[in-house]
């Protein structure tokens, strides 16, 4: 009997650390920062709602204060019950207070790795493209259709953020765990159908811009006129063509051609800088095996996935920031950065790969700085500096749409974070902190501020204040990076 | 061809090696055999520069190896217990990288990866991702990586782990065909039966520190066994011996 007792403490404390450890994965600092960002997004929102009922932006602000909530509510009690129903059977009666502690803590264990393999499953690659074209182009369509304020446009826009983020995760959490482990095996299909969708989705955004088959794309005929009005007559389809061509392009360059001139001996190319590298000395030899690998790496990404991280989401862009209103060019330059920033970490991600070889790459003769540089150079190459275009494109969009500055920087600092934490998880294994998600929250708090706070800020002001967020998120960029690194390094 | 004197290395005080001495020559294989903890792979790691020695010196030939010693590193090759490979790289691609890496020129490459990738039974399936390959055949690529820049000592740590038998004859084989070319080979195992097969010498670690050191014959001495006693008798008891305080 104690022996037993024994082995049901020990179980016990086994459970607790790891649901510890789950805690603490779940609850870094950059998560509790997001979750008061959605605690500050919720009071306001929640306030406004009763003050003034009922208001599209004040639910859709109330809608997204509640998903970060309504996630960790549904996440815990799912666990819970199932906990309680499913492995109530297993616990021998009577209960000791270990066993109620173990039913108690088991589930919440189960609940944290199902939701944690969700959160970074499949569907999230795939709604990153797909939700950017669907969204502006169905809610665009909308928007004209009923011809709604564009300030309930935004929270429509918000809403369908929120709900496309939250509604997945919810659907496969009712689902079940063994759905949820299909769907995760079937994520070719996912990504398959995420093309299709997003194919379709620009297909319905051409065919309305162009005046074409549906009531909404009737009501685009006016949203055309403003595009040609801007950009001159017939310029949205060009544009159309011109993301297509730009990702074609891209896609050969990364396998025939060397992107990185300025890197010294970028004269050689490709295939070239293979056969050249041997008399090369030091670093640039090095840099050049490095830069080879990356590009190896990239020519293996099927066509069509450079389709749908690029020509798609910068169509979608292209396609909404001449509408000729100020909200629909500010969400075509949030696009736009979006559209750019997952570009990067896509074209990034076999440098960044190199960060979980250090060890194996410290044994060989290449020397270490050039393995550091050569990471930097490629980093900077493909995530860095698009990077900060993006946010620049982003900041400068929702400076538009909010019209204050300090929402610019604030906004700009706090997605800039989390996004880059995003990407840094994205190289480990089964760590949350960086859901990519959660820089809805971060938005939310932003078109809380800019709402509620922010008037003023001339056009100046704003451009300074958005280069100077872009800057600092540079910084920060760079320290983090340096950081990972030496991290890395000591592992 | 590696000689180690005096080699520290503690984590905080606790841990590590302490006063470890041990050389393979040229043509030898010797075995690494301790318990976990006991200080293998502290021992592979300061071997191959990824830790810094608080004492001691590591001999290559004549010549010390400094960590940042790129020359003397360009000598050993390593087979680490995990391959650590890139998934967006063929087995082909591995090699041709670490060719550029080890500044070898392309002809020299294709020649060498070919030779190893047929020898190893890759050479089929060359152009396929590791992520499509089994644990064996990682670990195969992993073995033609480390030897593609034909190195004069080869480093492995439990290089049979999780192989199954055919894989772990292959490789069996191929450090017996290394030995014959006067490569020397020291590699860290838990299967005593294999090393017992294998391996001209041991060096049995016990928390750190070496308890025993030698021929076959001359562990079986150490210990105080039967002449005909096996590797992983004569270890267990010079553990137990130290466990209960006789040395």
């Amino acid at each position: 009997m104690l022996t037993l007792l024994r082995l049901r403490a020990v179980r016990l404390q086994h459970r607790l650390r790891r649901r510890a450890r789950d805690l603490a994965v779940y609850f870094d600092p950059w998560s509790v920062v997001h979750y008061l960002f959605a605690a500050a997004a919720f009071g306001p929102g929640l306030y406004q709602y009763w003050a003034d009922p009922p208001d599209l932006p004040a639910v859709g602000l109330l809608l997204l204060g509640l998903w970060p909530l309504l996630g960790l509510v549904i996440g815990w009690g799912w666990a819970v019950s199932q906990g309680l129903f499913g492995a109530a059977a297993t616990v021998p009666l009577p209960f000791s207070r270990a066993d109620v502690l173990v039913l108690l803590t088991s589930p919440v264990d189960r609940g944290f790795v199902v939701l944690e393999r969700f959160v970074t499953g499949w569907w999230r690659r795939a709604a990153g493209p797909v939700g950017l074209v669907v969204l502006f182009a169905v809610l665009t369509a909308g928007y004209r259709a009923v011809a709604i304020s564009e300030v309930a446009w935004l929270a429509l826009t918000l809403v369908w953020l929120a709900l496309g983020s939250l509604g997945l995760r919810v659907i496969i959490f009712a689902l079940g765990p063994g759905v949820g482990r299909f769907l995760r095996g079937a994520r070719q299909v996912g990504q398959v159908l995420a093309l299709v969708l997003s194919g379709a989705a620009l297909a319905f955004g051409l065919f309305g811009t162009a005046g074409g088959v549906a009531r909404p794309a009737v009501q685009f005929g006016s949203a055309l006129e403003n595009a040609e009005g801007v950009l001159g007559a017939g310029a949205v389809w060009p544009a159309a063509v011109f993301a297509l061509v730009a990702a074609g392009l891209a896609w050969l360059l990364a396998g025939r051609q060397d992107l990185a001139l300025w890197a010294g001996d970028g004269a050689e190319a490709g295939e070239e800088q293979g056969r050249k590298r041997a008399p090369l000395p030091g670093f640039a030899r090095d840099y050049g095996a490095f830069r080879w690998k990356h590009r190896a790496a990239l020519r293996k990404r099927p066509l069509w996935q450079w389709v749908s991280r690029f020509a798609l989401p910068v169509a979608g862009a292209l396609l909404m920031g001449p509408m000729g209103s100020r909200m629909s060019g500010a969400i075509g330059a949030v696009m736009a950065a979006l559209a750019l920033y997952q570009g990067a970490r896509f074209l990034a991600a076999p440098a960044a790969q190199d960060m979980r070889n250090i060890s194996r790459l410290s044994l060989m003769p290449a020397s270490m700085s050039a393995f550091v540089k050569g990471t930097l150079v490629e980093v900077s190459l493909w995530l860095l500096l698009p990077s900060l275009a993006a946010w620049w494109l982003w900041g400068a969009g929702w400076v538009a749409l909010a019209g204050g500055p300090v929402t610019a920087f604030v906004m700009a600092v706090l997605a800039l974070q989390q996004e880059w934490s995003a990407f840094i998880s994205s190289l480990s294994v089964g760590s949350i902190s960086g859901d990519a998600s959660f820089s809805y929250l971060a938005l939310t708090g932003v078109i809380l501020l800019g709402e509620y706070l922010m008037r003023l800020g001339s056009p100046t002001e704003m451009l300074l204040l958005v280069s100077a967020s872009a800057l600092l998120g540079g910084i920060f960029l760079l320290v983090r990076l340096h950081w990972d690194l030496v991290l890395w390094k000591i592992r | 061809m590696i000689h180690v004197e005096n080699l520290t290395k503690r984590y905080g005080g606790r841990g590590g090696v302490a006063g470890l001495h041990l050389s393979v020559a040229a043509g030898e294989i010797v075995g690494l055999v301790g318990a976990n903890g006991a200080g293998k792979s502290t021992t592979l790691r300061t071997l191959l520069g990824l830790l810094r020695p608080d004492e001691g010196a590591i001999y290559l030939g004549a010549e010390r190896l400094a960590p940042d010693h790129k020359a003397a590193r360009a000598q050993v090759g390593y087979v680490p217990e995990m391959p650590e490979l890139y998934s967006d790289l063929s087995a082909w691609e591995h090699l041709r990288f670490l060719g550029m890496i080890y500044g070898l020129d392309e002809g020299a490459t294709a020649a060498r990866a070919e030779a190893l990738l047929r020898r190893l039974e890759l050479w089929e399936r060359r152009d396929e991702d590791p992520l499509s390959y089994s644990k064996g055949m990682r670990q195969r690529l992993s073995v033609a990586c480390a030897l593609l820049h034909d190195p004069k000592v080869l480093l492995a740590d439990e290089p049979w782990s999780g192989l199954d038998p055919l894989a772990s004859f292959l490789l069996k084989e191929m450090f017996q065909e290394l030995k014959e070319r006067g490569k020397a080979l020291l590699i860290s195992t838990h299967m005593l039966d294999t090393a017992e097969r294998l391996c001209d010498r041991f060096v049995l670690l016990a928390e750190g520190t070496v308890a025993a050191q030698g021929t076959l014959d001359a562990i079986r001495e150490t210990a105080g066994v039967r002449p005909d006693a096996t590797l992983e008798e004569a270890f267990v008891t010079i553990l137990r011996r130290r466990r209960q305080g006789v040395h």
